[in-house]
């Protein structure tokens, strides 16, 4: 029996041209017992390759292909636990020590100390005994073999033999062969795979010109020779080496000396410091109680017994260092003025809640546990906490890695792959397009959230003016739908960070990231989950950074003390504002689908915020839950259970499940599931990739339903219910852990609106829309904000007071002016006033021409020359001459600026030149100059269409912000238009898409015809006629929602 | 007085000038493309077509989905010819003319009046010739070149600005007729200057502190007030002489004939002007022959790339005699054109030590010798006369022809090891296998089937998959065959797209 024992997978990069999981499916395939991984420098796609192992039901062998410095790629096979670790030590130590992040050159000698439990093959042509025939012949290939059997030891060097019809191979193994015997080396036949299939040769050729920067006309030689490092089923390779059979016997012999697998990773979760005479479960539970006497009070009964339960699953589960070790990171954070906040299943938990790493009451909430720890799922805990994005999210990271150690902790890695553009624009460049064709095709490819049928690579290049009947256009696109999904690079995770007791590196190589400082493992956050490596997620959430920054602001300019902790709840203002859907800028429920939805749920409380943030997602869309869910709300349908036994599990959202936690509860009580059962079904249905346990899981479910008497028909409900989450919902502690997020970004923007817009712009990008429709909207709750002006703006916009709190706009708006320039202007500026642009010019020689004209065309230079002020034109004429600097004799001789003898900037022009240069205006909205003409012309303004009632034909104009087309909408597009009274809601039809395209897409200022939809208050315009509308050439920019 | 004579969507006009039907196109969406076959984009569309909405840059096929449009591809040569006759037509107004740009001539009609007429006289007999040329134009006459250049490209038909009229009348044009450089066009938009009226109006000092010279030569060209004396193009240095047979001919000694004369003519002109030759063209128009639909000019075409300048009519004619005895020419030949590119005569002398190599002209004409013996392509397009050059594949035997130079390449410094001789059949012979268990097991060699001994192989190579024609694979075998004579070895190999079977050679 043959296996096949050196395979390379995509995870080589641009060396391997398969998936480790089709390489595994094509093994299952050929019946082949088990097959072995040895990726370059690592083991990226050992996780993948074990996980389709396992179900194929084969064994997954695990090894590397390492460089060397003058001895090429040595492959190595894992017999044991300890080899594992050898080599992954010896990875990171390599990979840590090169300067370019792909760089790996690993010295012979430092094999030495790290042989242990590897086995060592001879490689291909680029491995050490080829390159030593070709050295030196058999002399210098004797030596090799040699110093290779000194490392590894005489039992562990394989004498390796691959055909893929190619005479230099052939002499190479006769001389090979010759050796072995020579040596008392044993002989291993493999093919040396670099994809799975003989067609796939084409993908390893298109890697091959993508790493040597050329194209396939000219790559000559750096192509393959031929299609032959394909899988070869055992039978084909038994008949390729009839005459050496032992070389085929020899694999079977050696995979059954490899007895390690991923399973036994040896992984340990860091043990946490505790005084003498405490254990960390002793510790664990006095920092729990002290929490809980705080949180709590009092400590009631209820409170006990769920505490005491928590208490002892995690001592059962050997869990209390992980708990530890994440209120240590709490304990940082509020030491160091960090806002942070647990969120996810975390939330369920009231241990957490007591140590204070989630905000929300679990208890309170009737929360489920077992969504976050259950005995039966043998997983661990998934803690995610979010931090304001930025330096103090970088505070915390550096926090952990001092902590445990540049070895001890890491970031878990990202895996890119190529898609629709990057796979167009590699695959263009070997074709040989010029760069002009591929930037025309990727600005096609459509990144719309939902597809259609016309979303694919055919109409793509269509679209972009190229000729599929062409040969090469045709082989182009073919290409490119190859490449689809494989691995492009690696980079770093946003936030997941992985712990590990003792070196992590002897669990996963470790690598340096392109960030200094950063450490990664060489696996994604789903690979470390599913060989179950605890991870805390430090996410930065760009709305926790507004609520710090906004609560200093507040500090600073209202003198008043913030406390998020103890904000005022159920404040009727704050609800007013909600349920009018007027949230723009607020967290989570800002977008056009919780605005429509808002009026409907009218929240009044905290717990509606929590139903609102849960009810606007794919799963209850999909699963048709949000619409009589809301109907029920207002009354409008009777509250009904699917049975009766649902009651207490459904009755807090009037009979329709909106959270995973009622999926839990729903399996629990209607098929007796137990808590770890029913997370086990959660987990099923969330993974798209295992449709075989769905229906396994499915086929339980109904066996335990019709055991609890539930009929049939009511069966199918339930089932609906639960399988809609597949397409993903919120847990309850989730949804409660954001709503309390949304609830202060809105209590923060109805009271303290300066601060809030201050603090929203200085993190901008975030939220959903463009800092031109928050300025705007900011100023339509009256807020006045002033133009940005370099005689006192500073970086960041800032508040200024005069009658009220004004906004200020920073010079982070000016398109182009650097950070550092803008810093060195303020510093110059706190120095000494600027007396004129030539002045503001010498002063500060980090501001370029193209700074000055910016800062010149934006207004920004208007008051240079202290109580005269220019107009914009006049400033620009003075810039002109002020960068075109004199002598030093005649530097310090500051002249006044003088009027020119430019005419002055019209509103249409200063329009263009306030969007070109900053994105945005503080000027009276475009749309505002032509009202008088629009309303002429028939057209409704967005508050007065907000008033008409359904089935109207009107006609409304406005700015296009944002155009949406999600997944669960069947294809519709909604398009957001803003004028001077507010926004208002288009939806666009797929047939009525398809025919007006270009100004659907393209246009910034539209005029819409359509028919009125007004439904409970929520009003949208449902589109029958699009055109252009030439209000202004400013250069306004929607959000398009990809 | 000065005039431009200016050609708007020049190279759209240039490729229609000399079609029959050039006038019907006008009202018609016509553009012109450029660029790779798999990528044509327009580069210049005609009035109608921009009212159809395509612009330049658009691919073919964006251009096609606006509507119904003609388009052509682009030919510089066109352009040339085009420029030519547009200074032909300007010559012969006045001698003193300035190619100024393409699509673009400035004639100085000084003295004239008394042929022509006052400058609007002129001006309308120069829009009538140059209908003659093919050519739809704008014309501008005014007191200075720049003024005429400016106003006929900003303004369609004929203008005429009378001298102190210039910057008033100039002051309405947009700036962008001026062309100035991208960094000054994007300062004078932010000033707010849109056209030449208000740039006239700045006051020069402040802008040559500002915009510097550049500044101050395009406020004059605004103004009206720019000075310069025209760059007078010399006649024409294109050696090109033509013939037009009366009755079409159909022998070749009847060209050649003609042939002779036209060489002769060059290389008299040539050596007239110390000039020689380093590439002979010819062109021959065949008889129309009419079509399902269309009547079409057929072109035979051949370029001669010489190996030295040279300008000996004896060889030349030699040279082209030798390579047109193996032309076949579709049709009898109606005209024939053919030039010559002129270049400095070799003036440097072979060196003392220099190996001795044939003469470069006698090379030549051995060269095309042999050519008219093979042809100068083979069946795979490759060109049969030159010096073979490994090529970088992993194809066996895969080369290119190169153009055959006599200077000795540099010796190979690897000794060549091999001990195994293998010689070639070119070309392959075609056989049939007999195979057995996947293994060649007989071999039809001539008329006998022989048996296969012993066999290494497969040795298999493909490549070029991504190129229909191009792409090939075969699996070679290395068989030793049972022959009358004993034992032979061979090559075989298996040509995977043709499914054949072939003998590559035999080993010594």
């Amino acid at each position: 029996m043959y296996v096949e024992l050196h395979a390379r997978s995509a995870f080589s990069y641009l060396e391997g041209a398969s998936l480790p999981e089709t390489l595994a499916l094509t093994c299952a395939t050929y019946q082949m017992p088990a097959m072995a991984l040895l990726d370059r420098n690592g083991v990226y796609g050992a996780p993948r390759f074990y996980s389709q192992a396992v179900r194929s039901k084969i064994k997954a062998h695990i090894g590397a292909e390492l460089t060397t410095v003058g001895n090429g790629n040595i492959p190595v096979l894992v017999e044991s636990r300890r080899g594992y670790q050898n080599l992954c030590r010896l990875v990171t130590q390599v990979k840590l020590r090169s300067k370019k992040k792909a760089a790996f050159s690993a010295e012979i000698t430092e094999f030495q100390g790290h042989a242990e439990g590897l086995i060592c093959l001879t490689g291909d042509e680029h491995g050490p005994l080829a390159i030593a025939l070709k050295r030196g012949g058999t002399q210098e290939a004797r030596l090799c073999l040699s110093q290779l059997i000194s490392v590894f030891g005489v039992h562990n060097v394989y004498v390796e033999l691959q055909r893929h019809g190619n005479r230099h191979q052939e002499s190479r193994n006769q001389a090979a062969h010759a050796l072995a015997n020579e040596l008392r080396l044993p002989l291993l036949a493999t093919n040396g795979v670099c994809y799975a299939t003989k067609k796939d040769r084409r993908v390893a050729d298109v890697f091959a010109c993508v790493k040597n920067k050329c194209q396939l006309d000219t790559a000559g030689r750096l192509l393959s020779q031929n299609s032959q490092r394909y899988v070869r089923s055992p039978e084909e390779m038994t008949r390729l080496f009839a005459d050496i059979p032992d070389a085929i016997e020899n694999t079977a012999e050696l995979s059954s000396r490899l007895d390690f697998t991923l399973k036994n990773l040896g992984y340990e979760f860091p043990r946490y410091p505790v005084p003498d005479g405490e254990t960390m479960d002793s510790f664990l539970s006095k920092r729990v109680w002290e929490g809980a006497r705080n949180r709590y009070r009092p400590v009631t009964e209820v409170v006990r017994k769920q505490l005491e339960r928590e208490l002892k699953l995690i001592e059962k589960l050997k869990l209390p260092g992980y708990f530890l070790i994440v209120w240590d990171i709490i304990r940082f954070c509020c030491h160091n003025n960090i806002l942070v906040q647990g969120r996810g299943s975390a939330a369920n938990s009231a241990v957490c809640y007591s140590l204070g790493i989630t905000a929300i009451d679990p208890i309170g909430m009737d929360l489920l546990f077992e969504r976050f720890l259950s005995e039966e799922r043998g997983e661990w805990p998934d803690i995610d906490l979010d931090l304001p994005s930025g330096e103090e999210r970088e505070k915390v990271i550096q926090y952990v890695y001092q902590r445990y150690g540049e070895r001890g902790a890491a970031m878990t890695a990202n895996v890119c792959t190529y898609r629709g553009r990057s796979a167009a624009r590699e695959v263009g460049k070997v074709f040989g397009f010029d760069t002009e064709t591929l930037s025309r095709l990727s600005a096609f490819v459509g990144s719309w959230e939902w597809r259609g049928p016309d979303d694919n690579f055919q109409s793509y290049f269509t679209n972009a003016g190229l000729d599929l009947t062409n040969e090469r256009i045709s082989k182009y696109l073919q290409m490119c739908l190859a490449l689809q999904d494989l691995p492009r690079h690696l980079s770093q995770h946003s936030g997941g960070m992985v712990i590990c007791q003792g070196q992590l590196d002897s669990v996963v190589p470790l690598e340096p990231a392109t960030m200094p400082g950063r450490v990664v493992v060489q696996w994604d956050k789903d690979d470390c989950a599913d060989l179950g490596i605890v991870k805390v997620d430090l996410l930065g959430l760009g709305m926790m950074a507004v609520l710090k920054d906004s609560i200093g602001l507040i500090r600073d300019h209202y003198q008043h003390e913030v406390d998020l902790a103890h904000l005022p709840q159920n404040c009727p203002d704050v609800y007013d504002t909600i349920r009018t859907a007027d949230t723009i800028g607020m967290f989570q429920i800002e977008s056009g689908a919780q605005m429509a939805s808002l009026p409907r749920n009218n929240p009044t409380r905290f717990y509606d915020l929590v139903t609102q943030v849960a009810l606007i997602r794919p799963g209850p869309i999909t699963g048709e839950m949000t619409s009589p869910y809301l109907k029920r709300r207002q009354g409008k349908e009777p509250v009904t259970y699917p049975h009766e036994s649902l009651i207490p599990v459904l009755k807090r959202t009037l009979g329709v499940p909106l959270f995973q936690e009622q999926l839990l509860k729903l399996a629990m009580v209607c098929a007796n599931f137990t808590g770890g059962e029913a997370e086990e079904l959660r987990r099923a249905l969330g993974s798209k990739r295992s449709q075989q346990r769905m229906r396994e899981i499915e086929i339980k479910l109904r066996a335990g339903m019709t055991k609890n008497g539930i009929p049939p028909t009511t069966q199918d409900q339930i089932v609906k219910f639960i399988s809609s989450f597949a397409l993903y919902g919120f847990p309850e502690s989730h949804a409660a852990s954001f709503a309390l997020i949304a609830y202060a970004s809105a209590f923060l923007k109805v009271r303290y609106i300066a601060a809030f817009t201050a603090a929203l712009l200085n993190n901008y990008p975030m939220g959903f829309y463009q800092p031109a429709t928050i300025v705007k909207d900011a100023q339509r709750h009256g807020l006045r904000a002033r133009p940005i002006d370099v005689t006192c703006s500073d970086w960041n916009c800032s508040l200024e007071h005069g009658d009220q709190i004004m906004l200020r706009m920073g010079l982070r708006y000016v398109r182009g002016l650097s950070q550092s320039t803008a810093d060195a202007l303020v510093q110059e500026r706190s120095c000494n006033p600027f007396v004129s642009i030539a002045d503001l010019t010498r002063r500060v020689p980090q501001l370029s021409k193209a700074n000055l004209t910016m800062l010149g065309q934006i207004g920004a230079l208007n008051n240079v020359s202290g109580a005269r002020s220019l107009h914009r034109r006049d400033a620009l004429w003075q810039a002109e001459m002020a960068v075109r600097r004199v002598g030093p004799l005649l530097e310090s001789i500051v002249e006044k600026d003088a009027p020119s003898p430019l005419r002055k900037m019209d509103v249409e022009e200063r329009l263009v030149a306030d969007y070109h240069g900053t994105g945005l205006t503080v000027g009276p909205h475009p749309i505002a100059y032509r009202r008088a003409e629009l309303q002429q012309r028939g057209i409704k303004s967005a508050s007065e269409l907000a008033g008409l009632p359904d089935g109207r034909p009107a006609v409304t104009a406005g700015c296009v912000i944002v155009r949406q087309r999600p997944g669960t909408a069947k294809g519709l597009i909604f398009m957001t238009l803003e004028d001077e009274t507010g926004t208002s809601r288009v939806i666009v039809k797929p047939d009525f898409y398809d025919r007006n395209r270009n100004a659907v897409l393209h246009e910034k200022f539209v005029r819409v015809s359509g028919t009125i939809q007004n439904r409970d208050g929520v009003v949208n315009l449902v589109a029958t006629e699009i055109s252009p509308l030439a209000i202004s050439a400013a250069e306004t920019s929607s959000h398009d929602f990809h | 007085m000065f005039t431009c004579l200016y050609v708007p969507d020049f190279p759209t006009q240039a490729a229609w000038r000399c079609e029959p039907s050039r006038q019907s196109l006008a009202q018609s969406a016509v553009v012109v493309v450029d660029g790779p076959s798999s990528l044509l984009r327009v580069i210049s569309v005609n009035t109608k077509g921009r009212h159809a909405g395509i612009v330049i840059g658009m691919t073919k096929l964006q251009a096609e989905s606006c509507g119904p449009v003609i388009t052509k591809k682009r030919k510089m040569q066109n352009e040339d010819s085009a420029q030519s006759a547009l200074l032909d037509c300007a010559r012969s107004f006045s001698p003193r003319v300035e190619s100024t740009a393409p699509g673009t001539v400035i004639l100085d009609l000084e003295g004239t009046e008394r042929l022509f007429g006052s400058p609007q006289n002129a001006a309308t007999q120069i829009t009538e010739k140059s209908r003659e040329f093919g050519f739809d134009l704008n014309i501008a006459v005014a007191t200075n070149p720049d003024t005429s250049l400016c106003a006929a490209r900003g303004w369609n038909g004929i203008t005429v600005i009378s001298a102190g009229e210039e910057s008033r009348r100039l002051a309405p044009l947009p700036i962008y007729v001026l062309a100035p450089s991208p960094e000054i066009i994007d300062t004078l938009n932010a000033w707010g200057i849109r056209n030449f009226g208000s740039l006239a109006q700045l006051p020069p000092i402040s802008l040559v502190e500002r915009l510097g010279q550049p500044g101050l030569q395009l406020q004059r060209l605004a103004r009206g007030e720019s000075v310069r004396t025209l760059a007078v193009v010399e006649p024409a240095t294109d050696f090109v002489e033509s013939f037009e047979f009366d009755d079409p001919v159909e022998t070749l000694e009847s060209l050649t004939f003609i042939l002779n004369r036209l060489v002769l003519q060059l290389c008299a002109r040539l050596t007239s002007r110390a000039l020689a030759m380093d590439e002979l063209r010819l062109c021959l128009e065949l008889e129309t022959r009419q079509r399902l639909t269309e009547a079409k000019n057929e072109l035979f075409e051949r370029v001669w790339k010489l190996p030295l300048p040279m300008a000996d009519a004896k060889v030349l004619v030699r040279l082209t005699s030798l390579d047109l005895d193996s032309c076949v020419f579709a049709a009898p030949i109606k005209k024939i054109t053919l030039e010559a590119v002129p270049a400095k005569p070799r003036s440097s002398q072979g060196g003392l030590f220099a190996p001795v190599s044939p003469q470069a002209e006698q090379l030549e004409i051995t060269l095309a010798r042999i050519r008219s013996v093979v042809g100068s392509i083979d069946e795979s397009g490759i060109a049969s006369v030159g010096s073979p050059r490994v090529r970088d594949s992993h194809r066996p035997d895969s080369f290119t022809v190169e153009r055959f130079s006599s200077i000795v390449a540099s010796e190979n410094t690897n000794p060549v090891t091999t001990r195994i001789v293998l010689r070639m059949f070119r070309p392959s012979v075609e056989t049939v296998v007999e195979l057995r268990d996947a293994r060649p097991h007989s071999i039809v060699l001539g008329k006998r089937t022989l048996r296969v001994l012993a066999s290494s192989g497969p040795w298999t190579t493909s490549g070029k998959w991504w190129k229909r024609i191009a792409a090939w694979a075969r699996e070679e075998w290395d068989v030793a065959l049972k022959t009358s004579e004993g034992v032979g070895f061979y090559r075989i190999y298996s040509d995977g797209i043709r499914r054949k079977w072939f003998v590559e050679g035999m080993f010594d």
